[in-house]
């Protein structure tokens, strides 16, 4: 009898262990586009039979198919994936105002060639106040030129501090997110487990778009995520936040601190160096100051090569010693500053063609000595011609800008593979469910055809 | 291998994207006519470009400069030759009044034609083109020659760059036409002649006949001097029209879009994302649930 009985029992585990497993497929099925879901599995172990326990089966776990290792690398590929990202605006935009495409105007280092080609106009009519005024234009169009183009290293800095402000919140939201769902899961550690690491695992891969982390995880379950300089961001239940701070030193741009739970600010600006927040501080901090200073030195070297042979020349009102640009004060802030000299300025009579006050009008030969200028090593300290200091400008933020779109596409590609790696992994198949749906379905029958059975066994041994 | 459906899903965008991309560029390529835009395109090919570009832009002031100069030049040539004309005429009056058959009212009448020739010398040498003065060599804003013959001008020739290093001379000042260093005055010596002609002296008119000579010999002079000037700037100009070609050729290549090229990567791009549609559309068709 006992015998009979426990069959049944059997055949009852069997039905719960089917169900189980069809609910865990069906879960896979309707999360095969849920972002982050982890493709899972009901582990079922026999009940011992008897003696001494009733015999069956039951579903013990449900299984996560992960690689920790692939989800490390995820991290890491996501981290260089964003950081290119990130920077390809504020290199687009430097690139656009240091070398601009005909129709959108003229790029400092055409409108300079203008000012040559427009100074050896004036050459062949020396007192022809159209083409004087045409020189002017020229030079007011360079020193334009220059400014827009500071402004736009500016904006480029600008926009990464922008977007550095937002991220340090983004990225407390995260680290908040992740010890809360360490607390559910230590808490907890099997029931909801499997969601709440998919879930976790989603604000996890959103903190690595921002900044570099490692992630290790403990017995529990629990995550304790590791940023740049090696502080722990989050470690279990305990986190603190991101804060981006104006800074005085960096002329009013944010430092970033991390504030622990005590409320001590650590700073980490320099220790940052993956995801989008290194690759924009980069930009801010090193990338756009060194382009930065680079046009200043240019437009300190323009004004001063211009000015030493212009002043040393004459006007056609016989008056000499007047500068063509407005002299910089310091190579710093020159690119920003250099404008066309006041005492020039509006007064194309003041261009300083002749040599000699007793050739004016017709004197031309400090025009020769200015369109001389364009084949002079005037440049960085005398080494190199002004239009050759800004071809080395134009290509540092070329050679920048294109290494950065194909770290796009090679980040993109790998992160792309290792995706699919993970997916191959983790990833749910629909034919394979499909399979399964069909395996537990025929289990089902079979369970139930087991407990069927063991009635008719039944009623025979009550019909004795 | 594993196939998941969200690796099928993302693969396939992802490579028909990939496609799509390949054939947008290509297609940009071609109907923008320029294969490089900005320095990250092709940092080397864009900076070279950009020299190149400076050089045609100081050629075009070079050919403004040869226009200018040419227009001075042979303006200058031109009225020189109308010089000549009256000084050829100047010299066969001297010849025929040094002879003696002529008479008094003779002379006079001839008197009075140098008079006016010579105004009308004075008036060549004030030539102004626009606002300029082409004889008075830097100070172009003065009139050269009062009506004494005097000159204001300077001695000064203007140069201008017509290529880079080559420089052509726009002007020849008035002096060296008109009063050369060793040379003659040649306003001073009609009126000198003037004077003879009045006083009826063959004998000094006579005197005057080297003097005219060489006067004549200056202007012959300046005319050449002009036009070896003028031949220089046309040198200047067809080599400067050939470093523009060269200049234009090397730049397109650089930056330019190779059509050829273009067209046959746009054909290939095309075929392959219309190759990786129809795979696309293949592989989503398979599926277990239809079987089952």
């Amino acid at each position: 009898m006992a015998g009979l009985f426990s069959i049944l029992n059997q055949g009852h585990t069997g039905l719960n262990a089917s169900r189980y497993q069809m609910n865990i497929t069906s879960q896979n099925i309707t999360n095969v586009n849920t972002p982050g879901y982890t493709r899972r599995v009901g582990v079922q172990s026999p009940i011992q039979p008897p003696p001494p326990g009733g015999g069956g089966v039951q579903v013990t776990d449900i299984h996560r198919y992960v690689n920790e290792f692939l989800d490390q690398r995820l991290l890491l590929g996501i981290s260089y994936q964003s950081a290119a990202q990130a920077a390809d605006s504020p290199l687009s935009q430097a690139e656009g105002a240091l070398a601009a495409e005909d129709g959108v105007g003229l790029d400092p280092s055409s409108a300079l060639a203008e000012l040559f080609s427009a100074m050896a106009r004036l050459e062949s009519s020396p007192s022809d106040s159209a083409l004087r005024r045409d020189v002017l234009s020229a030079a007011s169009q360079l020193a334009e030129r220059i400014n827009a183009a500071a402004d736009g290293i500016k904006n480029a800095r600008d926009e990464a501090d922008f977007f550095l402000r937002d991220m340090a919140v983004q990225a407390t939201e995260h680290m908040q997110k992740i010890a809360a769902l360490n607390r559910q899961i230590g808490a907890n550690p099997y029931e909801a487990a499997p969601d709440l690491k998919d879930q976790r695992n989603q604000h996890l891969k959103a903190l690595a778009e921002l900044i570099d982390i490692r992630v290790e995880e403990d017995s529990l379950g629990m995550v304790t995520v590791i940023g740049s300089g090696g502080i722990n961001l989050v470690q279990g239940e305990v986190t603190g936040t991101m804060e981006a701070v104006t800074s005085l030193s960096l002329g009013g741009y944010a430092e970033i601190n991390f504030v622990d739970e005590n409320g001590i600010a650590h700073p980490i600006t320099h220790a940052i160096r993956g995801g989008a927040m290194g690759s924009l501080l980069n930009i801010r901090d090193t990338l756009m100051v060194d382009l930065g200073n680079d046009l200043d030195q240019h437009a300190f070297d323009l004004a001063t090569a211009f000015n030493a042979v212009h002043s040393a020349g004459f006007g056609l009102d016989g008056v000499s010693g007047r500068d063509l640009f407005l002299q910089p004060a310091a190579v710093a802030g020159a690119a920003q500053a250099i404008a066309i000299d006041p005492s020039v300025a509006g007064n194309p009579d003041a261009v300083a063609a002749a040599t000699d006050p007793l050739g004016v009008p017709g004197d031309n030969t400090n025009l020769h000595l200015l369109t001389a200028l364009e084949n002079q090593n005037v440049a960085l300290g005398g080494t190199v011609t002004l239009s050759a200091a800004y071809g080395k400008i134009m290509a540092k933020i070329g050679v920048e800008k294109a290494s950065n779109d194909s770290e796009i596409l090679f980040r993109g590609d790998s992160l792309a593979q290792l995706e699919s790696l993970r997916e191959e992994v983790s990833g749910v198949s629909i034919d394979e469910e499909m399979i399964s749906l069909v395996q537990y379905q025929r289990s089902y029958e079979a369970a139930a055809k087991v407990i069927e059975t063991t009635n008719k066994m039944l009623d025979t041994l009550m019909n004795l | 291998m594993r196939v998941s459906d969200t690796m099928l899903f993302t693969n396939s965008l992802q490579d028909s994207r990939r496609s799509r991309a390949a054939v947008l560029d290509s297609q940009q390529k071609l109907s923008s006519g320029l294969r490089v835009t900005a320095p990250s395109e092709d940092t080397s090919a864009y900076i070279k470009a950009k020299r190149l570009d400076d050089a045609l832009k100081t050629s075009e002031a070079y050919l403004e400069n040869i226009a200018r100069a040419q227009s001075n030049l042979q303006t200058s040539e031109g009225v020189l030759g109308e010089a000549n004309n009256i000084l050829s005429r100047v010299k066969e009056l001297a010849v025929q009044m040094a002879n003696g058959v002529h008479e008094a009212n003779g002379r006079a009448a001839a008197a009075l034609e140098v008079v006016e020739l010579r105004g009308t010398l004075i008036q060549i040498g004030n030539t102004k083109i626009g606002e300029e003065y082409l004889f008075a060599g830097n100070l172009t804003d003065t009139v050269p020659f009062d009506s004494a013959g005097v000159y204001h001008g300077d001695s000064n020739q203007r140069m201008v760059e017509v290529g880079s290093g080559l420089k052509v001379a726009t002007n020849i000042s008035g002096d060296t036409v008109f009063n050369a260093a060793g040379g003659v005055d040649v306003f001073a010596m009609l009126s000198d002649l003037e004077t003879q002609l009045n006083n009826n002296d063959p004998d000094a008119i006579a005197a005057l006949l080297d003097d005219v000579d060489i006067a004549i010999n200056q202007v012959i002079s300046g005319r050449s001097d002009l036009g070896n000037y003028i031949n220089t700037a046309q040198v200047a100009e067809s080599v400067v029209n050939r470093l523009n070609e060269d200049l234009s050729t090397e730049k397109s290549r650089l930056i330019d879009t190779d059509i050829m090229d273009s067209s046959s990567k746009m054909a290939l791009n095309s075929q392959a994302l219309e190759a990786s549609l129809a795979a696309i559309s293949r592989v989503m068709n398979i599926s277990l649930i239809n079987r089952l």
